[in-house]
């Protein structure tokens, strides 16, 4: 029995008949082993040009459950692979690193990206256009300074993690609150006034020579102050905690506090759990000083005094935190406005909201007027346990009045 | 004229001699047939027909010849008036009394005795249905682990007595038909009146009246000629084999077709969320059905979408998957020769054939073949680099996912379906799987059953439905019975069940 098909039908069956025409061209079918996966990237300034590196990651080494192909050959055993072009921009330096490739650069698992110190130096701002450009580039790409070439960190053994780049990206999440991401980055830039500090890393390894032969790693060194888009200089290692107390993106600082005047050692060091930071813009005739005011609780983690601290104790343990604070805190701000005439605490943003009026008159100069700022720092730091199990060793507080 | 002399030859002789010779001519070759000569009185003699195996030989030699033979002993002579012969000598309630030859035929193939009298143009029928049928056993189909245990079976009349066991009302209708010319097959419309609504049942009558087909042999034949849209892979009719599911469906104001021959009973109207329940929903207690339900729901997104969301992500989409994950992926797909698409494709393809098999085959082999399905597919596809580890994931939870849904008729449509969702998103990514699903929401609300919106109560919306609908509310709130049936007969709740127990307190 043959029925005269309706020309609905034969547009149903031509649909399904013609679909798989279009499988032969698929515009953007790419199957996920024709796609390199950009880990890491690093941008560097090399002669003149822009270097840029990325660390790919080799799938058939990372070893996954059924993946019979073995990587191997002259890379060893790594689980990427690192390829670096230079050219006049950064944009033609990553087109040229994808002719090297035979597979397509994907750059949506980017977890991080290392800004090497020469080209930070020279200004990061014409690699933010490609970052915001692509929508493969994610926002939320972590943002590292490195003390030397970028690429250097790329090539670490790591062996703790996957790749280079998980290790560096993991280092950069514990640096700070909330680590600089490329979305953050281009909001500071953005707005009027401030200025970023981003995490600095250098290589190490894991054990000196004498010890053992060691593998290089990646360690925190520091902050990287920039003033505007290009880097200005580095904060210590020592001073990082302090700028960062105050910029309120301390992630758990750990102070150490010498209480002993004569005898250095004996010091207790406190970490300081929960950061209250607040900014009190003043303006008297032209004249711009801040009160910036620090509430902390923390806790004692380590304690080499002869003291043993109980609750009357702790008074005096945290007099003395505060002070030191107060101290290290006012230095490091007065460094950055005076050597690198940068606000990377966010000072202007209080001061633009309190006064927006006068804010507009200075605006210009407001990088220049830095070194003439005022800022007074209180600290309360409250401690609120000692942190023992067991009794201190140390000796108790009424024997020590009788010593 | 014509019709007049064949209406003559249809008529039943006065003549036993010529009905006898008529009959066998009729049953010529029907080695079942059983003809038994009688003496009625001393001058009048009979034949008794029926045919072997199924009728029940017990109630005819019970209470026909034995007491056609002792009412000839005890009155050998009746006058010759012994025609009320129902009346007077036999002991079955079921009978009846036939003038034309078809009538007579159509008796004797349908399980009754036909009783030929000399000297009388009337053949009496007695019905001695019997002959040997499955028992009420335990439903294959629908198991539960808490709930009636019994099922249907092939016998229409145990059937309809299993419902009325269930609806002691006076109110449920059984409205029988024949179908089928050569099988005859009795179909059985059951509906409970008041309830369902008058037009449905009117059009399900007029639906089967108009079938005209040799046969029928299950209810899938009745299915396939009267539902509404025969080129939707929905199914718009629900078959079950639970009693208590059918009596349930009366109650909400369906209409149950019953057919002999097959343990399966139709309903009608059907939406899609009566598809999604299972009858164990009503016996749990609500908390347990809901979550059940939300499961039941989310897997039937899965069986449709996870194939190809696995393709199109990984195709297209590498994005959007946690670094760690894709690159997992990227690993195990390495040394896999084929595209995602062909690696579904093989994938999904050797699961549906292993599931035939396994339902065909007897179950000592079904056990070989899961065994072998497990090894070849499971495992060393994967170790010989033909399909990645993900993949086998995939096609495993799909398999699940789709055996969560409780018909089997819209777990096969689902599986179906994915087909052409994976072509889809294999050329166009995520955008070809939104194409697809919007093609099928878009025919899902285009269709109906038995003029009622397959997605009634969603769309059209319709909020006393959304009690039974993504979420079973306890019993004693559903107050209403669901829209989609009835339209008069609301009401399914008299009081509202008491909150707290005051009384009790204190005992």
């Amino acid at each position: 029995m043959f029925v005269k098909a309706s020309p609905a039908l034969v547009r149903t069956i031509s649909v399904f008949v013609l679909l798989p025409c279009l499988l032969t061209g698929c515009w953007d079918r790419i199957e996920v082993n024709d796609v390199a996966f950009v880990l890491a990237s690093a941008t560097d300034m090399d002669q003149g040009q822009i270097r840029s590196t990325t660390q790919i990651a080799l799938p058939s080494s990372l070893g996954g459950a059924g993946s019979q192909g073995g990587g191997g050959g002259t890379s060893g055993n790594k689980t990427y692979l690192l390829v670096s072009q230079t050219a006049p921009t950064a944009y033609q330096a990553n087109k040229k690193v994808q002719d090297s490739l035979s597979r397509v650069i994907n750059f949506s698992h980017r977890r991080v990206t290392i800004l090497g110190e020469e080209f930070a130096k020279s200004g990061i701002s014409e690699s933010i256009d490609i970052w915001a450009r692509f929508p493969q580039n994610r926002l939320t790409t972590y943002i590292v300074l490195s003390r030397g070439p970028g690429y250097k960190l790329l090539d670490i053994d790591a062996p703790i993690e996957q790749s280079p780049s998980e290790m560096i990206r993991e280092l950069a999440k514990s640096s700070m609150q909330e680590p600089i991401s490329i979305q953050s980055l281009a909001n500071a830039l953005l707005t009027e006034g401030s200025d970023i500090a981003l995490p600095v890393m250098v290589t190490t390894l894991s054990v000196p020579e004498k010890v053992a032969n060691g593998q290089s790693l990646v360690k925190l060194d520091g902050l990287g102050v920039f003033h505007g888009d290009k880097l200005s200089g580095y904060l210590t290692d020592k001073q990082t905690p302090m700028a960062l107390i105050a910029m309120g993106q301390a992630l758990n600082p750990k102070i150490t506090v010498v209480l002993g005047e004569h005898q250095p050692q004996e010091s207790a060091t406190i970490v300081l759990n929960q950061i209250h930071r607040k900014v009190q813009p003043h303006l008297k005739d032209e004249r711009i000083s801040f009160d910036l005011e620090i509430e902390a609780t923390g806790l004692i983690l380590e304690n080499t005094t002869r003291q043993s601290f109980e609750h009357t104790m702790m008074i005096s343990l945290e007099k003395h935190a505060n002070a030191l604070l107060d101290k290290e805190i006012q230095a490091v701000i007065q460094e950055t406005f005076q050597k690198h005439r940068a606000d990377i605490y966010g000072f202007s943003t209080a001061l633009i909201r309190k006064y927006p009026e006068e804010w507009n008159k200075i605006k210009y100069r407001w990088r220049d007027l830095l070194p003439e700022v005022e800022v007074r720092v209180r600290t309360k730091v409250h401690l609120e346990n000692s942190g023992e199990l067991i009794d201190s060793l140390g000796i108790k507080e009424g024997l020590l009045k009788n010593d | 004229m014509k019709t007049k002399e064949r209406k003559q030859e249809n008529r039943i002789s006065r003549d036993l001699t010529e009905n006898i010779k008529q009959v066998k001519n009729v049953f010529q070759d029907c080695s079942d047939v059983i003809y038994r000569e009688l003496q009625l009185t001393e001058d009048i003699r009979g034949l008794l027909v029926y045919i072997e195996g199924i009728a029940k030989v017990e109630d005819v030699q019970q209470h026909i010849l034995r007491p056609l033979i002792e009412g000839l002993a005890k009155h050998p002579q009746a006058n010759g008036d012994i025609y009320p012969l129902s009346l007077t000598r036999i002991s079955l309630s079921q009978a009846e009394a036939a003038t034309d030859w078809p009538t007579v035929i159509n008796g004797v193939l349908t399980a009754n005795v036909a009783i030929f009298v000399e000297g009388m143009n009337e053949v009496l029928l007695f019905s001695v249905k019997g002959g040997s049928r499955r028992s009420v056993q335990e439903p294959q189909t629908e198991a539960v682990i808490r709930g009636p245990r019994e099922g249907f079976t092939e016998s229409l009349r145990i059937n309809t007595a299993l419902i009325r066991f269930k609806i002691k009302s006076e109110k449920l209708k059984l409205i029988d038909m024949v179908i089928g010319t050569m099988t005859k097959t009795d179909v059985a419309i059951a509906y409970l009146e008041g309830v369902a609504e008058d037009s449905l049942i009117a059009d399900v009558k007029d639906r089967l009246e108009s079938i005209d087909i040799d046969g029928i042999l299950e209810s899938g034949y009745i299915e396939e000629w009267i539902e509404d849209n025969p080129s939707s892979p929905f199914p718009q009719m629900q078959y079950s084999e639970r009693p208590d599911s059918v009596a349930a469906q009366l109650l909400e104001g369906r209409i149950a077709i019953f057919v002999d021959g097959t343990p399966f009973v139709l309903i009608a109207p059907v939406t899609l969320w009566q598809l999604l329940q299972a009858s164990e929903d009503y016996y749990e207690r609500f908390f347990i059905s809901n979550m059940i339900r939300w499961i039941r729901i989310f897997f039937l997104f899965l069986a449709l979408f996870l194939p190809s969301l696995y393709i199109a992500v990984t195709t297209f989409h590498q994005d959007m998957l946690p670094s760690t994950l894709i690159l997992s992926i990227a690993a195990s797909r390495e040394a896999i020769p084929f595209p995602a698409l062909v690696e579904a494709f093989i994938m999904e393809i050797s699961f549906e054939a292993l599931r035939e098999a396994g339902i065909r085959l007897p179950k000592t082999v079904g056990q070989a073949v899961s065994i072998l399905g497990a090894l070849v597919i499971g495992q060393a596809a994967v170790q010989a680099g033909i399909v990645s580890a993900p993949m086998v994931i995939v096609v495993s939870l799909t398999g699940i996912a789709s055996f969560t849904i409780p018909r089997f008729s819209l777990a096969v449509t689902v599986r179906m379906l994915r087909f052409p969702i994976m072509l889809l998103a294999s050329a166009f990514g995520l955008f070809g799987i939104v194409i697809g699903a919007i093609w099928i929401v878009v025919h899902l609300t285009q269709l109906k059953s038995f003029g009622v919106p397959y997605m009634k109560g969603v769309a059209p919306y319709e909020p006393r439905d959304m009690k039974d609908i993504f979420s079973r509310v306890p019993i004693w709130k559903m107050k209403n019975r669901p829209s989609d049936a009835t339209r008069g007969n609301v009401r399914r709740i008299g009081k509202s069940r008491p909150l707290g127990s005051d009384s009790n307190e204190g005992w």
